[in-house]
C-alpha cells in the first residue's frame, strides 16, 4: 500500500513513517504543510493521505481542509486524519459528504502499528473509520431521556462497532457472533433508536453518527 | 479727557433725568430758533431743513438713552448725548437767537459737533477711549473745534464788522480783528484736516483689525461716524469762516451730514437687536432648560435654538487630549467649524463648534454660557463619569482579552509541547512492539501494553485539561461545534434548544462558550443540577444566552463567587448578566452580550 504523511512535527512524520515502513507499507512522500499535501496527492495518487490537522500557515484546522478537497477530488484516494483532538466535529466535518475512504483516528494510535494497518486497509478498501474513544465518549453521553441506555449491554458494543465504521462482517468476526445474529441485533438497535433499517453501510454509520452526537 | 469720566459716579446717579431733559430741552430750543429764522440756519430756508435737524437730532438723543438706560453704558450714552447737544448748538450762533448770552455760547460752540461726535464714535460702546492715540485725537479735536475754533475767534469777532446788524452782541469780544479772526479760523480749518484724517484712518482700520464679534457690533457706528467725519471736512475746505446763514455749509453737504448722523444713531439701535435676538433666544433656552433636561443633550438643543444643526458641544477633561461629547466619548473636530469657549470665572467650561460667524457677538457667548449654566455642568460631570466608564471598560476588556490570549497561547503550548512529546512517546512505544512481536516474549508484550495505557491515560488527561483551557473546536468551528464538544464531554445531560451557528466576534464567542462552559459544568455539579439547557441566539446586535440547571439544590458562597466572575467577564464586554435561582430548584442565567464589536 502506497501512502503520504502530512504533519508539520517533523518527529511524529518521520517515526510514522519509520513505523509503517517497518510494517511493510510504501511511504511515498512526506510533507509538513498542506499545499504540499495537495501537490504530493496529485503527483504520487497515493492509497491514502495520512494527515495532521493543525499545520503551518494558521495551525486551525488547514489539514481537515484539505482532507475534505482530496476526498472531494480524489475519489480513489482514501484519507486518515492522525489528530490530537477527541473531536466528532472535526470527525463529522471529515465524513459527512464522502464517508467512504475516510478516517479519523487519534494521534496516539501510532503506539499500535496494527490498529493504524487495519485502519489503513479498512479505508483503502472503501470503509470510514472512526476512533474507538471517539465513539465510546458519544455512546456514553449522558442524555435525557436516554434511548441508548435503554439498549442491552451486546446491542452498545455493536452500535459502537457500526459507530467505527465497521461492516456487519467485522462486527460478526470482532464479537464472535453469527452473521445473522449480528444482522437481528442491528435491526433491534435502529428499530429501538428510531432510525430506518438501511442497507448501505455509509449512511448506516452517517445516521448512527448524527443519532449520537446530536440526540 | 473723557469729561464724564471726571466726574464721581455718586453725583452721577440722580444726574441722567437732569442731563436728559437739558438735552432734549436744548435740542427743541434749537429747533425753535431753527424754525424762527429758518434763513440763518445751515439747512436753509425748509421744513425738510427742521425734520433733518430734528431727526438727526433725536437719533442720536435716543441712541444716548438707549445706551445708558438699555445697554447700562452710561458714559457711552452721555457721549451721544453730548453730541445730540452740539447739534444743537451749531445754530446758536444763527443771528435771530437774539439774546447775547446764547449767540455768544454759540460762538463758542457752533464747531464742536463733529468732535463730540468723533468721542463718542471711538469710544463706543465702553465710553472709553482704548488707546493714546485715540486719547489725542480726541484731545486735539476738542481743542480745534472749542478753542481755536470757537473760544478765540469771538474773542476778536465783532458781528457789526462782519455785516452782521442783526446780531446780538458778542459777550466775549475783546478786540475786534477781523484779521485775528480770519488767521484763527485758517488755522483751525487745518487742524481739523489733521485730526479728522486721523480721525478716518484710525476707524477704516479698526473695522478692518477688528475681529468678527466687536467688528459686527462697532463697524455700522464706525462707518457711520466715519460718513459723518467725512462730510466735515469735505464741507470745511469748502466753507468760509463766519455766522449761520452765510452759507457756511452748502446746503446738500449740511443734509448729507444729519443723514450721516441719523444713521449713526440707527447703528447703535443695530446692536441692541442683535442683543435683543439673543435675549429673545435665551429666553427661550431658559425655559426649555427649567420644563426638563434636554433629552437629545444640550447639543440638539442649544443647535435648534441658534439656528446651526450642525452645532456641536464639547467638554475638554482633565488629563485627556482629546474633547469629549455629552456622552462622554471622544470627538474629532471637524474642519472649518469655529469654537466658541464658554467660560465662568475665567474657567472654560464647554466649547461650541459651529459654523463660523454664529457666535460673532461675545454678549451671546456669554448669554448662553449663563442660562445653560446647571445644564452644562450637568451635562459636564456626565460627560466625565461616562468617559471614566468607557476607559474603565476599555481596560476591562483589555484585562479579559489579554487573559483569552493567555489561554489560547497556553492550548498551543500544551498541542506542541507537552503533548507532542507524549505522542513521541507513544511512537517509540509503537516501534517498539513491532520490534519485539517476533521475539513474542508475552511478559514484554504486557509490559508494552502496561505502558501503553498509562500512557493513553496520561495523553487523555492532558487532552482535556488543554481542551478546559481552550477548545481549538471553538476558534476553528465557533460556539455551536464548542458546545457540541462540552455536551460530549459533561457528566449532566445538557439539552440545547438552539444556538447561533453563524460565526461571531471571536471575544463574544469565547465569552458566551465559557460562559456556558462554566454554568453547565462546575456550576451546575456544584448546586447538585441534574440536567442542563442552552439556548443561544442572536436578538438583533446581541447574542442572548439562557443557560438553565434544573435540580440545583444547593447554593453557597463558592457559587456566589462563580457568579461574580461571570458577571466580571460578561460586563468587559459591555454586556450584561441575569442570574435567579427560583423556588423550583431551577437556576437560570441569563447574558446579553452585544455583538457590534
Amino acid at each position: 500500500m502506497r501512502v503520504v504523511i502530512a504533519d508539520d512535527a517533523m518527529l511524529l512524520r518521520e517515526g510514522t513513517a519509520r513505523l509503517l515502513e517497518v510494517a511493510g507499507l510504501d511511504v511515498v512522500g512526506k510533507v509538513d504543510d498542506a499545499q504540499k499535501l495537495l501537490r504530493i496527492v496529485a503527483s504520487e495518487h497515493p492509497d491514502v493521505a495520512i494527515v495532521d490537522i493543525r499545520m503551518p500557515p494558521t495551525f486551525t484546522d488547514e489539514g481537515l481542509v484539505a482532507a475534505e478537497s482530496i476526498r472531494a477530488s480524489y475519489p480513489d484516494v482514501g484519507v486518515l486524519v492522525l489528530s490530537q483532538y477527541l473531536e466528532s466535529r472535526y470527525a463529522m466535518r471529515l465524513l459527512r459528504e464522502n464517508p467512504e475512504r475516510s478516517g479519523y483516528l487519534l494521534k496516539e494510535r501510532v503506539s499500535d502499528v496494527a490498529v493504524l494497518v487495519d485502519a489503513l486497509k479498512r479505508i483503502a478498501e472503501g470503509e470510514c473509520v472512526l476512533d474507538p474513544t471517539i465513539v465510546a465518549k458519544l455512546v456514553r453521553r449522558p442524555r435525557d431521556p436516554d434511548p441508548v441506555a435503554e439498549l442491552t449491554e451486546r446491542e452498545r458494543e455493536v452500535l459502537a462497532l457500526i459507530a467505527e465504521g465497521r461492516s456487519n462482517r467485522a462486527i460478526s468476526d470482532l464479537l464472535v457472533l453469527s452473521p445473522k445474529t449480528v444482522e437481528t441485533h442491528i435491526g433491534q438497535i435502529l428499530s429501538k433508536l428510531g432510525l430506518d433499517e438501511t442497507a448501505d453501510y455509509h449512511r448506516r454509520v452517517l445516521a448512527v453518527l448524527a443519532y449520537l452526537r446530536h440526540t | 479727557m473723557t469729561l464724564v469720566a471726571f466726574v464721581p459716579r455718586r453725583l452721577l446717579r440722580p444726574l441722567p433725568a437732569v442731563f436728559w431733559a437739558a438735552v432734549v430741552g436744548f435740542g427743541l430750543l434749537s429747533l425753535a430758533i431753527a424754525v424762527q429764522f429758518p434763513g440763518a440756519t445751515n439747512g436753509g430756508r425748509s421744513v425738510e431743513a427742521a425734520a433733518a435737524k430734528l431727526l438727526a437730532g433725536s437719533a442720536l438723543i435716543g441712541a444716548g438713552l438707549y445706551l445708558s438706560v438699555g445697554m447700562r453704558r452710561p458714559a457711552s450714552g452721555v457721549l451721544f448725548g453730548l453730541a445730540a447737544l452740539a447739534w444743537s448748538v451749531e445754530e446758536w450762533n444763527n443771528p435771530g437767537i437774539g439774546v447775547g448770552v446764547a449767540f455768544t455760547l454759540g460762538l463758542v460752540g457752533h464747531a464742536v459737533a463733529p468732535a463730540v461726535v468723533t468721542h463718542a464714535v471711538l469710544a463706543y460702546p465702553f465710553g472709553r477711549l482704548a488707546s493714546q492715540l485715540e486719547r489725542l485725537i480726541v484731545g486735539v479735536a476738542y481743542v480745534d473745534t472749542l478753542l481755536v475754533l470757537g473760544l478765540l475767534p469771538a474773542l476778536f469777532f465783532a458781528p457789526a464788522t462782519h455785516s452782521c446788524h442783526l446780531c446780538p452782541p458778542n459777550l466775549l469780544l475783546a478786540v475786534d480783528n477781523s484779521q485775528s479772526y480770519d488767521s484763527l479760523n485758517r488755522l483751525g480749518g487745518w487742524l481739523l484736516v489733521g485730526w479728522t484724517a486721523a480721525f478716518l484712518a484710525l476707524a477704516l482700520r479698526r473695522v478692518l483689525r477688528a475681529s468678527g464679534p466687536s467688528r459686527r457690533l462697532a463697524a455700522p457706528v464706525l462707518l457711520a461716524g466715519s460718513a459723518y467725519i467725512l462730510l466735515v471736512l469735505v464741507a470745511a475746505r469748502g466753507a468760509a469762516p463766519g455766522v449761520n446763514g452765510a452759507g457756511s455749509v452748502a446746503p446738500g453737504l449740511w443734509f448729507a451730514q444729519a443723514a450721516a448722523l441719523g444713521v449713526l444713531g440707527l447703528a447703535v439701535a443695530w446692536s441692541r437687536l442683535l442683543r435683543h435676538r439673543t435675549r429673545a433666544l435665551m429666553a427661550g433656552l431658559v425655559v426649555e432648560l427649567g420644563r426638563s433636561p434636554p433629552s437629545g443633550g444640550l447639543q440638539e438643543m442649544l443647535g435648534r435654538i441658534l439656528g446651526d444643526p450642525a452645532l456641536r458641544v464639547a467638554y475638554a477633561l482633565e488629563g485627556r487630549q482629546k474633547l469629549v461629547d455629552a456622552n462622554g466619548k471622544a470627538m474629532e473636530v471637524a474642519e472649518g467649524l469655529a469654537q466658541t469657549p464658554l467660560t465662568r470665572e475665567g474657567r472654560t467650561i464647554a466649547l461650541l463648534l459651529h459654523r463660523p460667524g454664529l457666535l460673532d457677538d461675545p454678549a451671546v457667548a456669554e448669554e448662553v454660557a449663563a442660562a445653560t449654566r446647571l445644564a452644562l455642568d450637568n451635562e459636564r460631570l456626565h460627560a466625565e463619569v461616562l468617559a471614566r466608564i468607557d476607559d474603565l471598560r476599555a481596560s476591562r476588556s483589555r484585562i479579559v482579552a489579554a487573559g483569552e490570549a493567555e489561554r489560547r497561547r497556553l492550548e498551543r503550548d500544551l498541542h506542541d509541547g507537552a503533548q507532542q512529546r507524549l505522542l513521541g512517546l507513544s511512537l517509540a512505544l509503537g516501534l517498539t512492539r513491532a520490534q519485539v512481536t517476533e521475539i513474542a516474549d508475552s511478559t514484554i508484550l504486557t509490559l508494552i501494553d502496561d505502558a501503553e495505557e498509562r500512557l493513553r491515560g496520561a495523553i487523555d488527561e492532558l487532552r482535556e485539561v488543554a481542551h478546559g483551557i481552550y477548545p481549538a473546536v471553538l476558534s476553528s468551528d465557533g460556539l455551536g461545534a464548542a458546545v457540541d464538544s462540552l455536551r460530549e464531554r459533561a457528566s449532566i445531560p445538557i439539552s440545547v434548544t438552539s444556538l447561533a451557528e453563524d460565526r461571531l466576534p471571536g471575544s463574544v464567542e469565547s465569552a458566551a462558550y465559557f460562559l456556558i462552559a462554566e454554568v453547565t459544568g462546575p456550576i451546575a455539579v456544584r448546586a447538585g443540577a441534574t440536567s442542563a439547557a442552552v439556548d443561544a441566539r442572536r436578538v438583533g446586535d446581541s447574542l442572548v444566552i439562557t443557560v438553565r440547571a434544573d435540580g440545583a439544590q444547593r447554593a453557597d458562597t463558592e457559587l456566589d463567587g462563580r457568579f461574580v466572575d461571570l458577571e466580571d467577564r460578561i460586563g468587559a464586554l459591555g454586556g450584561q448578566l441575569h442570574i435567579e435561582h427560583d423556588e423550583a430548584a431551577r437556576l437560570t442565567v441569563r447574558a446579553e452580550i452585544p455583538c457590534a464589536s
